[in-house]
């Protein structure tokens, strides 16, 4: 074999070697791209309850395998009866190492009976993803309330009231 | 021979970098710079559910950055100077300080600032309003969905609209329902970007009723947002004050 002839053979096994590698490092990234998914679940229960009960809470949030920063669930009406003010609770859940939540979320007292909706949104840092929704109906108005899991609550923000009108002319870029 | 090995090389370089990026993870926001006059943007919005922050102390200081020990840069009132509450739209959810990051009710439009949470107390939506000034559009949503879509009479080339992310700061009830307002108009936290004052105001960007209904649909303001009275009587009914609202321009 002449020196030329060995200098070829290198360099193909170079080159070989490089494809494999670099298919290597593309399976790597690809399964490393597939891990970073955001992914979202949200269990609910009850489907169903009186006025002054509570919903029992869990699920996950994470993105890959990366937890969300916080997880947040939304009882909203979806039917408002004439006279009253709609239901609108949020409640932010802690997102444990593993990606889980669980926790729990009041039904009003007064809450008129009818259809609503208990919702999820997962927040990474400012950005939300993962949205659910399960349907829950309110029987009843003032039930007692029955007891619920331990939360692992960490803030409850009430939803925020129509505003009132003030008399007042505007003075605004009409 | 060689030559083959370089084309297989570069393939694989290809497929790898392309698939890579079709299968990236969404890029994840930090919080944004804390300095007064931050730029915004519309799709900061899109959001399932927005913090408001109700001043509860007379005047409400405003810092550009959460550090203790820092002079505030300005204070606000509360009640504001028309008479009702100082709300805030939150920039960022609240975390675990005692600070919150604020859009502010000032010029220039989209500034913002942060504030002691002691002195204001949150509450929460998930109603939202769009506005589209070229499809002259108006959408009220819940969450991502669509609840209300209505013609929109948007400003004139002459003094447009500013577009960005703004809120409710106000509601004011005229005494005449058949006057140019209509029964009811929002302010909002933008000015116009043409006009310093108006009728005595500080131009300040409003959605309100009309009496012109004919001139809804149209560029015919001095930079308000102009609904039928129906429409604004049926988000009466909704809005709370600090409801986020999004201008696309």
């Amino acid at each position: 074999m002449t020196i030329r002839t060995r200098l070829g053979v290198r360099r193909r096994l170079v080159f070989v070697a490089a494809t494999i590698g670099l298919a290597l490092v593309g399976r790597a990234a690809l399964a490393g791209a597939q891990q970073a998914e955001p992914t979202s679940t949200l269990s609910s229960s009850p489907a169903s309850g009186a006025g002054g009960s509570s919903i029992a809470l869990h699920g996950t949030c994470r993105i890959g395998s990366q937890p969300a920063t916080a997880a947040v669930v939304h009882l909203t009406s979806q039917q408002i009866p004439a006279g009253s003010e709609p239901v609108n609770i949020f409640v932010d859940l802690t997102v444990a190492s593993d990606g889980t939540f669980q926790g729990a979320i009041g039904v009003p007292v007064d809450a008129p009976a009818g259809t609503y909706a208990v919702s999820l949104a997962c927040f990474s840092g400012d950005q939300e993803f993962g949205d659910k929704a399960n349907p829950f109906t309110v029987t009843s108005s003032a039930a007692p309330t029955t007891s619920a899991p331990s939360p692992t609550t960490t803030t409850t923000v009430p939803g925020a009231r129509r505003a009132t009108p003030r008399t007042g002319t505007p003075r605004f870029a009409g | 021979v060689a030559g083959l090995f370089r084309c297989a090389v570069v393939a694989v370089v290809l497929v790898v970098t392309t698939a890579c990026s079709a299968s990236a993870p969404n890029p994840v926001a930090g919080p944004g710079p804390a300095t007064v006059a931050t730029p915004t943007s519309p799709e900061s919005v899109a959001r399932a559910d927005s913090v408001i922050a109700t001043a509860t102390a007379p005047r409400v200081a405003i810092y550009r950055t959460p550090a203790e020990g820092s002079e505030p840069d300005r204070s606000l009132s509360n009640p504001t100077v028309s008479g009702g509450p100082l709300v805030f739209l939150a920039a960022e959810p609240p975390g675990t300080s005692a600070w919150l990051h604020v859009y502010l009710p000032t010029r220039p439009n989209g500034s913002s600032g942060w504030v002691h949470l002691a002195d204001v107390s949150l509450s929460r939506t998930d109603l939202s309003l769009h506005i589209n000034l070229t499809s002259h559009r108006l959408e009220f949503r819940r969450g991502a969905n669509v609840a209300l879509a209505a013609p929109v009479g948007v400003g004139t080339t002459d003094t447009p609209t500013p577009g960005g992310l703004y809120y409710i700061t106000e509601l004011l009830q005229p005494p005449d329902p058949n006057g140019a307002y209509g029964p009811f108009a929002y302010g909002l936290s933008g000015f116009s970007d043409r006009l310093q004052t108006f009728n005595g105001g500080d131009a300040v960007i409003g959605i309100h009723g009309t009496n012109q209904p004919e001139a809804v649909g149209h560029d015919v303001s001095h930079g308000c947002l102009r609904v039928t009275n129906d429409v604004i009587r049926q988000l009466v009914d909704l809005l709370p004050l600090g409801t986020p609202v999004s201008i696309e321009a």
